[in-house]
């Protein structure tokens, strides 16, 4: 364990206390993640008011704060002051094994020095922390900085609007205008001669909020005052050939309503998840790269290229997204806190906080899947970690019998026989009942239809249309891409070996090659056994034993755990657009700060998750943008990633975030590039030849860069953030 | 490796994506568009139409640019200055003509090679990429893949771009477009970015030198031995490294650069990057004087590009006509008539050289066949293309004086005939680039350098090594020099147009170190004055967006500023004078106020012009606080060597006063002071530039004393008072100089006895000699001789000297040379200046208590006697830490003058009491004579 306190110096310098977790030592874990923490503590003390006095280490060596590290307590400790008195009479042994860290506040003056170096990594690095004009010193995230970085991003989006814009922007322009002029009861049925495309098929809320954004008083508005021209709220036809392309008004109408309205809602939920996860958990540390977080969330280019060139409004959904897991994380910080000090009876009020901001996350989560069923995937984690959190309350039991009474028990630990667990109908009932009014809710006005069911059955077909194939034409970078990459080189193979292999051989693979396409239904079981086991299941325990155990940190994990299953639903998924990969990279990107491990997890998850998304944009008008967006962005996370886990091991080697693999696969991934955008098409597409041959070949790449992602995230959550809390 | 190149690598990204994304929007002139008031009126004025032919045009800068690719790829050159001038003729100088050409031929080439484009073989890959799509098709499907272009118009649409008469009258497709604006920005990235990469990596290390850099070589361990300076140090180098990316965030994002480089389309960062990288050459030490060669090599090339850098022109004539008489590093000879001349023969050889290579081709090339071949008509109609004289003062509304006077209670151009209007305007040009070429000619020459260590006794007792400091102030003067001879050009010049702010505004988007407000309120208005410009581009919305881009990065760089260094504080304070808090604020006001009006009225109908018109009057008024602003800062930089300069050099003197006589320059004086208070606020720097405002103010506190004596220049009646206050050691001496043992002295004669000190005469002569400042002219130019003094680069200057040791002003010339010599002489024989520059005073000393106190006490009493390893002890040290250094040289001389003073003090007691033995035995010996001699007389008598 490890404290770091520095009393007043002078009139103009704060105390200081950083306190610090580290996991304990058993080799098993030995990662040296922890490094990072003592890093990101460096870092706190570097942008608190303690730096005019010179850099860490010179403070560190011209004795002005004490920095102490034990692995043991240490002897002296009958001078310090009580707090580590009391530790040290009865609990000793439990400090010690949990390795939960001590602030102590020495008097001013009384330093403790000890060398302590874990074996094979250093405590304090060599080198001065890089300062630099990002990083350090809005470390602390100021509103007023936020607000200049939005406004540097809104600036940016808002020059992109006479860039690219697919069809997603007519689907957008027409669900607009059918919300607009359409009765309610044919939203769903507006399909005029069976030929359109531009179809409503996203959940009731989305279509309500078209809906509102075609009639409200800010629109009339326009129309009256002829900015608007009525033109752009009426339907499209059915084949665009012959249509004028929509006016410069109307372009800027419809970004508008994703910079102004979409991203408002992502940089709130950017915002509120941040300062969620600078108050999340025992160690201040995270605050030091609180700005990093908010910066490279609103700033990720592939909510840039999708929502404000390709046109979508994902910011939106995934700020409600951000919006329910920082309040889970505030919910989950508020219990951490009631629990460790381990007195249930006074932290009543905590509990009513922290049941205030279950339920309100519970809420959001119910309202973006009734805008978007993507999310979907996500519903079972939430499911079974409130169901184990939420729904369970700890009862301190005087006699037995409310034990065997109770349904189901938990007996947590030798150390709390006194602290039962108990389900809880009162607070299953709330949670139910406000999860099930915020998905439903959208739902009624089309249920009090003529038809219903007719209703809900057509809702039901535009929201699942199995019919659309395995994987989108362009193949998202997943598990199938795999599978069907493997299976054409397999029939190509096969169609081009001469008859070596005897024909009942042959005549087998012919049966099975190519491979099938899994119906449906095996996809969803498979999408299900990929998410139990770990996700889910874990879910459950962890949220269950976070009420009576001191956990490491059960916002951490929750957040893991999103990572995981929206990485495993794109993985398995079916008919899964590259898009999706942003559930993913999104909440990882609230994590990418706490360690080294997790920092390069993020750093190749967006490499080539952000990879699969750039052939979107096909233009050659927007190949240089696109490519510098990717560049620049990644240059800039590597670099801020690299600073915040700066270490050095000693001499001139120092421990790097980015490795030798990392910068292979983005030669490589370069090589893509240029080939899909440069060569294929000044010397394939003129004869036609290979026609989808770069796309295969990006999506094949990144598939296996995104498969080891994966793998790497769940490693991560069970042992980056379950284990710790397992013991 | 350090991840700083990462940052970097980002933060030049995003400077290119700024460009892409402002590329999306309409260049000048797209579909014909002239602007929303004007539809059928013919194009507006630009500086590319040639009067006469108002009628049948296209479009805007960018059709002219696409005409000029076409004419120069497929005409002969001979016709380029001659083809069809009424449709937007060539009217560029020659470079801008070949750059045309190079890329009209790449696009040419890949256009007419695709029709019979089969493999790969093309040299061109990248570029055909670019047309290799054609145009999205109408997909109809909802999968937008279905649109992926299989278009083969792409790279044959790039040959029509560049067709000859074909693609006239707006040949507009966006794989054109498309080339047009890679061509702007792949020229744009190879000079401009290059440039301003050169000139950040080293204004920002300059920051790191003065403020203590740590990145050079000194180990932290040795910078700890002085406590004082360890946090100064330590947390204004890693301020130093947050500087670079902020600077180049601030020079690379100007909106006003990128919005008409890459909305309006010219190729105006061509010419700026070469001028850039052309004052990054000149102002480099180079005592064989080639750097400078190859800077004006750049510099006529960027002259070649656009006929505009001629603002510049003057600022960079003034500065390497006075590098010819710079006395440069290890070059002991002095100047000589000679050396200048070759000098300032090379350069204009080189020029010359280089516009006959550029030229030669228009003379070749014969319009009607001579005998000699030679064609001079083809260089005058280039001149005449590039200079039409005809075309009127000003074009359009511009922000200068001629259109501001022009409105009708002024109404200039109804009162001086128009034949007068182009000698007035060169007259008032003349008169405002004047003073900017004077100080950058003795900027130029070496004689005004900016001594940074001239700040008080902070620079002797740093800790730093001092290092050739002010090895930058060549070129932030030569900076400052060019944006107020360009801002004068801009101001009262003939036939200017908007678009000249970007000329001023290239040189001070570099200054962010020197004066970061003043660079932001002039980024901001400079864009700002572009607006009418940009309305009639469309291009208000990149115009607001990059706006407001800019304002919060300078935004966020302030509060960064404001959370990391305690020094704002004292800088806020120092700044704090209230006409300079107001006056930007003022002027925001007034912008916003403008752009409210503009938006919400619309001008009245017998005013159409109203807003163009005011744009222009405040413009003016803006643009006139900005050149007094850069003049001041000129000024400020050098003002407290201009006296020194007076001294030194009698000559300079006579000059000063005749150019003063010059009426315009007192006025200009007069309105200078007058402003100069209310410009200093937002020259000063905001951010963490302390060690500047230190230097500012010592240096104002000096100009104020100097001005006190005319005529002796900074021998002023305070430094005579200082100068007489007598020296430690002299005091000693005077002490001394009373008799220790006063035994005797009972009759007059034995006053003899004691000691006189002759060296407190100078203490009691008031002689005339000194305090006219005569005995030092000669002692300073003993001290230049021997190299001391003079020496440009490491700022020793006399004024510095005399500050710290004013008693310099009254000790006999062979006295301090001498002490001199033995300084230069001290750490282990080096002929180095290292011991005075770090402390000046030593010089007071007499050479014989210093030769005492290095060779005999400090090793004596330090080093166990051994005199070398103490010279050497002493000159590590001075590597290390000269604090230190001084410390132990000071405290050697000190003591050895104790110990000197009081053995001698000793020594005289024993020969004051060997005298007065001696007296009182002479005198016991006088009276026993006498009493022999009565004795004797009585025993005479007796005997």
């Amino acid at each position: 364990m490890i404290y770091f306190s520095m009393g007043p110096l002078g009139a103009d310098s704060e105390e200081l206390h950083i306190q610090l977790t580290l996991p304990p030592m058993k080799p098993r874990f030995r990662d040296f993640s922890y490094i990072s923490d003592i890093n990101s503590c460096l870092y706190r003390i570097k942008s608190s008011s303690w730096a005019k006095f010179g850099t860490v280490d010179e403070l560190l060596t011209r004795g002005i704060c004490g920095v102490g590290a034990f692995e043991e307590a240490p002897a002296r400790r009958s001078a310090t002051p009580q707090g580590l008195e009391a530790r040290s009479n009865g609990e000793k042994s439990r400090a010690d094994d949990d390795g939960t860290a001590q602030m102590v506040k020495l008097d001013d003056g009384e330093m403790m020095m000890t060398n302590w170096r874990p074996a094979g990594g250093p405590v304090v690095s060599n080198t001065p922390i890089v300062n630099t004009f990002f990083l350090t010193s809005p470390s602390s995230l100021s509103p007023k900085s936020a607000l200049l970085t939005f406004l540097i991003l809104t600036c940016v989006k808002w020059l992109l609007v006479p860039s690219y814009r697919s069809t997603d922007f007519d689907v957008h322009r027409n669900w607009l205008a059918l919300t607009r002029h359409v009765d309610l009861s044919n939203w769903y049925f507006d399909d005029i001669n069976g030929t359109t495309v531009h179809t409503l098929d996203y959940p009731p809320l989305f279509a309500f909020f078209e809906y509102a954004l075609g009639n409200n008083p800010v629109t009339s508005r326009m129309l009256d005052n002829g900015w608007l021209d009525e033109r752009c709220l009426e339907s499209l036809p059915d084949s665009l050939c012959n249509d004028p392309p929509p006016s410069d008004e109307c372009v800027k109408f419809q970004r508008g309503t994703v910079i102004f309205v979409g991203d408002v809602i992502f940089f709130v939920g950017s915002y509120l998840a941040t300062k969620a996860m600078s108050t999340l958990g025992e160690d201040g540390c995270e605050r030091a790269s609180s700005y990093f977080t908010f910066v490279s969330l609103v700033s990720n280019p592939g909510l840039i290229m999708l929502d404000h060139v390709h046109f979508q409004y994902n910011g939106m959904l995934l700020g409600v997204l951000l919006i329910s897991i920082s309040c889970m994380v505030r919910g989950a910080a508020e219990a951490s806190s009631s629990s460790s000090s381990s007195s249930s009876s006074s932290s009543s009020l905590q509990t009513t906080d922290r049941r205030r901001w279950e339920l309100l996350s519970a809420a959001t989560f119910a309202g973006l899947l009734a805008m978007k069923h993507l999310y979907l995937t996500l519903a079972p984690l939430y499911l079974f970690y409130l169901l184990g959190r939420h729904c369970f309350v700890v009862v301190t039991v005087e006699d037995t019998r409310d034990v065997n009474n109770s349904n189901d028990n938990y007996k947590s630990d030798e150390r709390t026989t006194s602290e039962l667990l108990r389900f809880s109908w009162s607070r299953l009932l709330p949670l139910a009942g406000v999860s099930l009014l915020c998905f439903s809710g959208p739902f009624v006005p089309f249920l009090i239809q003529l038809n219903p069911g007719g209703q809900m059955r057509q809702i039901l077909k535009r929201l699942f249309p199995f019919g659309r194939g395995l994987v989108h034409d362009y193949w998202a970078a997943n598990v199938w891409a795999l599978y069907l990459f493997v299976s054409k080189i397999a029939t190509l193979v096969l169609r081009k070996a001469p008859m070596i292999m005897s024909g009942s051989i042959r005549g087998c693979l012919e049966y099975v090659i190519p491979f099938p396409e899994p119906p449906p239904r095996l996809i969803a079981l498979l999408l299900l056994i990929g998410l139990w086991p770990s996700g889910i299941n874990m879910a459950w325990k962890v949220g269950r034993w976070s009420l009576t155990k001191p956990l490491c940190n059960p916002g951490k994990f929750f957040i893991h755990a999103t990572v995981f299953c929206s990485m495993s639903s794109f993985m398995l998924g079916y008919h899964v657009h590259e898009k999706a990969i942003m559930t993913a990279i999104v909440p990882m990107t609230l994590l990418a700060s706490n360690t080294r491990h997790m920092a390069r997890l993020f750093i190749r998850t967006c490499m080539f998750g952000l990879f699969g998304i750039l052939p979107l944009l096909f233009r050659a008008e927007e190949l240089l943008f696109k490519a510098t967006l990717y560049i620049g962005w990644m240059c800039g996370v590597i670099f801020a990633l690299e600073t915040i886990h700066l270490d050095n091991v000693g001499g001139n080697r120092r421990r790097t975030v980015l490795t030798t693999v990392d910068i292979a696969s983005f030669v490589i991934l370069a090589c893509a590039l240029i080939f899909m955008d440069i060569v294929h098409p000044l010397i394939f597409v003129p004869s036609g030849m290979l026609e989808f041959l770069p796309l295969l070949i990006t999506s094949v790449v990144c598939a296996v860069g995104l498969v080891w992602c994966w793998l790497e995230s769940y490693r991560l959550m069970i042992f980056g953030s379950v284990r710790i809390a397992w013991r | 490796m350090s991840p700083l190149p990462l940052l970097h690598a980002s933060i030049i990204s995003f400077a290119i994506l700024l460009r892409i994304m402002v590329g999306y929007h309409p260049h000048s002139g797209q579909d014909d568009y002239q602007g929303p008031t004007r539809q059928d009126s013919p194009p507006r004025d630009d500086p590319s139409s040639s009067s006469a032919s108002r009628v049948g045009k296209y479009g805007g800068d960018y059709e002219a640019q696409r005409h000029w690719m076409e004419i120069t790829t497929h005409l002969p050159m001979s016709e380029w200055y001659y083809h069809d001038l009424e449709y937007w003729g060539l009217d560029y100088p020659p470079l801008t003509a070949y750059h045309g050409r190079l890329f009209g031929w790449i696009a040419h080439a890949a256009g007419s090679s695709y029709g019979s484009f089969v493999g790969g073989n093309d040299d061109d890959a990248s570029m055909r990429a670019r047309g290799g799509r054609g145009e999205e098709e109408c997909g109809g499907g909802g999968l937008n893949h279905a649109c992926r272009a299989s278009g083969n118009g792409g790279l044959a649409s790039l040959g029509d771009l560049v067709a000859l008469h074909t693609s006239r009258w707006g040949y507009e497709d966006t794989v054109g477009k498309m080339y047009m604006r890679f061509t702007v920005l792949i020229s744009d990235v190879l000079v401009y970015f290059t440039a301003v990469w050169v000139l950040v990596s080293r204004l920002a290390s300059e920051e790191a030198y003065e403020d203590g850099g740590m990145e050079e070589g000194v180990p932290p361990d040795e910078r700890r031995d002085d406590d004082a300076n360890v946090r100064t140090s330590s947390s204004s180098s890693t301020r130093v490294m947050g500087r670079r990316p902020h600077l180049l965030l601030v020079a690379l994002c100007q909106p006003a650069i990128v919005l008409i480089d890459h909305g309006h389309f010219q190729y105006n960062t061509v010419s700026l990057g070469l001028a850039l990288w052309s004052f990054h050459y000149m102002t480099l030490a180079d005592p064989s004087f080639v750097r400078p060669i190859v800077g004006s090599v750049f510099f006529a090339l960027a002259l070649n590009f656009k006929q505009m850098e001629l603002y510049h022109a003057p600022a960079v004539f003034a500065y390497l006509l006075g590098r010819c008489f710079r006395h440069d590093d290890g070059d002991r000879r002095g100047i000589t008539l000679g050396r200048t001349l070759a000098r300032f023969s090379a350069l204009g050889m080189t020029v010359a050289l280089t516009f006959a290579t550029l030229w030669l081709p228009f003379a070749m090339y014969p319009g009607n066949d001579d005998a000699t071949g030679f064609n001079v008509d083809g260089l005058v109609q280039v001149l005449t293309r590039l200079f039409p004289f005809q075309r009127g003062i000003f074009e359009g509304k511009v922000a200068n004086i001629w259109c501001a006077m022009s409105v009708r209670p002024f109404s200039i151009r109804d009162r001086i005939p128009p034949t007068l209007l182009p000698l007035a305007a060169l007259v008032m040009t003349l008169a405002l680039i004047s003073p900017p070429c004077w100080i950058l000619f003795r900027v130029g020459r070496g004689d005004l350098l900016d001594p940074s260590g001239a700040d008080d006794e902070m620079s002797s007792r740093s800790s730093q090594p001092r290092r050739p400091k002010g090895r930058n102030d060549d070129i932030i003067a030569l900076l400052w020099g060019s944006a107020s001879t360009s801002l004068a050009f801009f101001l009262a010049s003939y036939q200017v147009h908007e678009k000249g702010i970007l000329i001023p505004l290239a040189p001070i988007s570099m200054l962010m170190v020197d004066a970061p407000r003043f660079v932001v309120y002039f980024s901001v208005v400079a864009t700002w004055s572009l607006w009418p410009l940009l309305v009639i581009d469309r291009l208000t919305d990149a115009y607001v967006c990059c706006l407001l881009i800019f304002l919060c990065i300078d935004g966020m760089a302030r509060i960064e500023a404001s959370e990391s260094s305690s020094y704002e504080k004292e800088v806020d304070i120092f700044s704090d004078v209230y006409i300079t808090r107001y006056a930007p604020t003022f002027s925001w006001i007034l912008i916003i106020l403008l752009h409210l009006l503009d938006l919400m009225f619309s001008p009245p109908h017998n005013l159409p012009d109203l807003f163009p018109v005011l744009w222009s009057l405040v413009g003016c008024g803006l643009f006139c606080v900005a050149y007094l602003g850069t003049l001041w800062a000129m000024v400020k930089r050098t003002s407290s060597n201009k006296c020194q300069g007076k001294i030194q050099q009698p000559r300079a003197k006579r000059k000063i006063s005749s150019t003063s006589s010059i009426p315009v320059m007192s006025i200009l004086g007069v309105l200078l002071v007058s402003c100069s208070r209310e410009i200093e606020g937002f020259l000063s720097p905001s951010t963490c530039c302390q060690k500047n405002i230190r230097i500012v103010s010592h240096h104002i506190k000096l100009r104020e004393s100097s001005t006190r004596h005319d005529i002796d220049g900074f021998i002023t009646q305070d430094l005579v008072n200082r100068a007489l206050r007598p020296l430690e050691w002299e005091r000693r001496n005077a002490r001394e100089a009373e008799p220790v043992l006063n035994l005797s002295a009972r009759d007059s004669d034995t006053s003899s006895l004691a000691v006189r000190a002759d060296e407190v005469k100078y203490l009691m002569k008031d002689d005339t000699n000194w305090t006219s400042g005569h005995l030092w002219q000669v002692t300073e130019q003993h001290l230049t001789d021997m190299g001391i003094l003079s020496r440009s680069e490491t700022t020793l200057s006399p004024v510095h000297v005399l500050t710290i040791a004013p008693q310099l002003l009254r000790m006999p010339t062979s006295q301090v040379v001498d002490a001199a010599r033995l300084l230069m002489s001290y750490p282990c024989g080096a002929n180095s200046t290292a011991v005075i520059e770090g402390d000046p005073s030593l010089l007071t000393y007499l050479a014989d208590d210093l030769q005492y106190g290095l060779e005999e006490y400090l090793p004596n009493m330090m080093f166990l006697g051994n005199r070398t390893h103490a010279a050497q002890m002493i000159q590590t040290q001075l590597k290390l830490s000269p604090a230190f250094a001084l410390r132990l040289i000071k405290m050697g001389v000190d003591g050895g003058l104790e110990e000197r003073s009081v053995s001698r003090a000793l020594g005289n007691a024993g020969k004051a009491s060997g005298k007065a033995v001696e007296g009182v035995v002479g005198e016991m010996g006088r009276s026993l004579m006498e009493w022999k001699r009565k004795k004797g007389g009585k025993g005479s008598l007796g005997g």
